[in-house]
């Protein structure tokens, strides 16, 4: 009998108490490997509840205490880190090295929360005015909730959770019903190292549960990821509630190559942005810029890798690219391609009609490269999700600069340059939160905030770093005078 | 062993080193229960293997992150393939050879330092084993 995962509420798994369950697919076998429930605003309300019961006593746990419970988590995701990956690609479909590369980042957003000790000092400034003293101090709120995509199940859920209930705050989670498993791992491990009873909570579910989520009087702060479609429903419905909001949303990711640049490198670097978790990603490259006379040069060496690249199942370690999350989604990014051949863009490589032996019924698109991109067409400005690589020309530098910025997302943009001049503008004029030079994937370390700009971002304080500390924090400031 | 993997990124071609590791860990544990005059020899090149391999294991953990995940080329698993079921000492010094000119070839090809480095120290780790006679 196929699995039906569970919700963990109140330091227990539980049943949910909808009856609406849907199918998680392996995307490259077609596999069923569990039903997901669609939890509803009562199971909602019950890890709210718990969470909310939980605050008082939690925040005041001594923080070096909170601090301690994610040196074990740590511990406990390196312990079940092969497992964790693996999951990872069942659920999601990417290759066994990205699954890896999730893992450690999340470990890294655990191993930030070791620093929220130091991170959430406050400041004082003593006699302010005549014999009074004020001082700042950092304190939690409350009930926190995420909103988390498919394409990073393990990483995205703790680039928030751990900061969060380190700082003091307690957590209800609703990753994706399209990949709930490896949150299924995260929650076995938080309750092994015996975090207290409703400090975390997760919700599997869809629509319903994030909505009860952002309604929930209870809940102070939302983080989400996902679209920007969504993401802008998200921010408003969440703020209209009156919460702090952080939407991390889509991208439209330009790279821009001069021809000062490493080519080789250059190459290397380009394909691992544009098909790395089969484009399925918010840092993703999407739109090459090639600027001077190295068109076919270039074009010469990405065709020639590209054509390298093994498209399979993300379990054998030889596969370099793997499957899209649904069929769904296959069919939204094949429908993307015959949009850019109706806009009058060529194929130079087609991925459409792609195979995998053994897997013939699996959500693979080949890798795809489409040159003749005009500035106003949809592959120049609509994010695709998908392996697809859209090469535009530009006659300089400065032309290079106004197509980039010309997009309404501010996600990422990379330069590949061997000049400093163009790489100091190059992050001076550019409109992305996140900026690579000479690195095709611009991806924030747990100690930076995560970037985002435009349609790319709705919020005030991003993901990660010393932003995460003020959002999960709140300031109160304490004047004093003793006769 | 399998010829089957394609050493083509970071992670096949650190599994791949640890499979090798793991195949000499046998190996020589093998060799050390049916040659009384090397068991002392065989039994340390076992641990040493088995080490080696944890170590490795543990890189390619903690080392894989979305930035360094670029195609690696030049390498084929063909070069580097054991003879596992001969135990003279010839077919021992070969075997050797074998996974010295792994670490030699893959090593460079890692944009991993500390990957990188491991690779290095265990290349002189069997280039000091002695060659048995």
């Amino acid at each position: 009998m196929t699995e039906r995962v569970q919700n963990y509420i109140n330091g227990e798994w539980v049943v949910p108490t909808t009856e609406k369950y849907t199918p998680v697919v392996n995307p490259a076998s077609q596999e069923i490997l569990a039903e997901c429930p669609d939890s509803n605003r009562n199971d909602v309300d019950a890890a709210v509840k718990a969470a909310s019961d939980a605050f008082v006593e939690w925040r005041r746990t001594p923080i070096l205490s909170r601090a301690r419970y994610m040196h074990r988590y740590k511990e406990a995701c390196e312990e079940r880190f092969e497992e964790i990956s693996s999951t990872v690609v069942i659920e999601s479909g990417k290759t066994i090295d990205e699954a890896r590369g999730e893992v450690r980042r999340a470990i890294e957003s655990i191993e930030f929360a070791f620093s929220v000790p130091s991170m959430m000092t406050g400041f004082k400034t003593e006699d302010i005015a005549s014999g009074i003293d004020e001082t700042a101090e950092r304190q939690p709120i409350g009930v926190f909730a995420a909103i988390t995509p498919f394409n990073f199940p393990f990483m995205v859920p703790l680039w928030f959770l751990p900061t969060a209930i380190t700082c003091g705050n307690t957590y209800v989670l609703k990753s994706s019903p399209q990949t709930p498993l490896s949150m299924k791992i995260a929650f076995e491990m938080l309750d092994d190292i015996g975090l207290p009873e409703g400090v975390v909570n997760l919700v599997n579910g869809g629509v319903e549960s994030a909505n009860a989520l952002m309604e929930h009087p209870d809940v102070v702060g939302i983080s989400f990821v996902g679209s920007s479609k969504v993401g802008k429903i998200i921010y408003e419905t969440s703020a209209r509630h009156g919460k702090r909001v952080q939407v991390q949303g889509g991208a439209k990711n330009y790279l821009v190559v001069m021809d000062d640049c490493n080519i080789d490198a250059a190459v290397l670097n380009i394909l691992g942005s544009a098909y790395g978790c089969a484009g399925q990603r918010c840092l993703a490259g999407s739109v090459v810029v090639i600027v001077g006379d190295i068109y076919d040069q270039f074009m010469g060496k990405l065709l020639e890798k590209t054509k390298n690249l093994i498209t399979g199942y993300g379990l054998d370690d030889s596969t370099q690219m793997g499957a899209i999350i649904s069929s769904a989604s296959r069919d939204r990014v094949l429908g993307m391609i015959d949009q850019g051949l109706s806009e009058g863009a060529t194929l130079a490589i087609d991925g459409r009609g792609f195979k995998v032996e053994g897997y013939e019924n699996g959500n693979f698109i080949g890798p795809t490269i489409f040159e003749n991109v005009a500035k106003e067409t949809t592959l120049a400005k609509e994010e695709v999700f998908g392996p697809v690589l859209s090469i535009m020309t530009a006659s300089s530098f400065d032309e290079a600069v106004e197509m980039v910025n010309a997009s309404n997302y501010g996600n990422a943009a990379s330069i590949f340059t061997n000049n400093g001049g163009y790489a100091r503008e190059f992050k001076y004029q550019v409109n992305a939160g996140n900026i690579g030079i000479n690195i095709g994937v611009a991806a924030p370390s747990a100690s930076f905030p995560f970037g985002g700009m435009k349609d790319s971002f709705f919020g005030d304080t991003h993901g990660q770093g010393p932003d995460s500390i003020h959002f999960f924090t709140d300031h109160k400031v304490v004047i004093e005078r003793w006769p | 062993m399998s010829k089957n993997i394609k050493l083509n990124q970071f992670g096949s071609v650190m599994t791949y080193a640890i499979k090798l590791e793991d195949l000499l860990a046998d190996y020589y544990a093998i060799a050390a229960k049916n040659d009384d005059s090397n068991q002392s020899e065989f039994a340390t090149r076992s641990k040493a293997s088995l080490k080696r391999k944890k170590n490795l294991e543990r890189s390619r953990r903690e080392n894989v992150t979305e930035i360094t995940l670029e195609p690696i080329e030049g390498l084929e698993t063909e070069n580097y393939v054991f003879e596992t079921t001969k135990m003279d000492y010839g077919t021992i010094n070969n075997n050797e050879k074998i996974i010295i000119r792994f670490y030699a070839d893959a090593g460079p090809k890692l944009n991993v330092l500390e990957s990188k480095r491991l690779f290095k120290r265990y290349h002189k780790e069997h280039i000091n084993l002695n060659n048995l006679e």
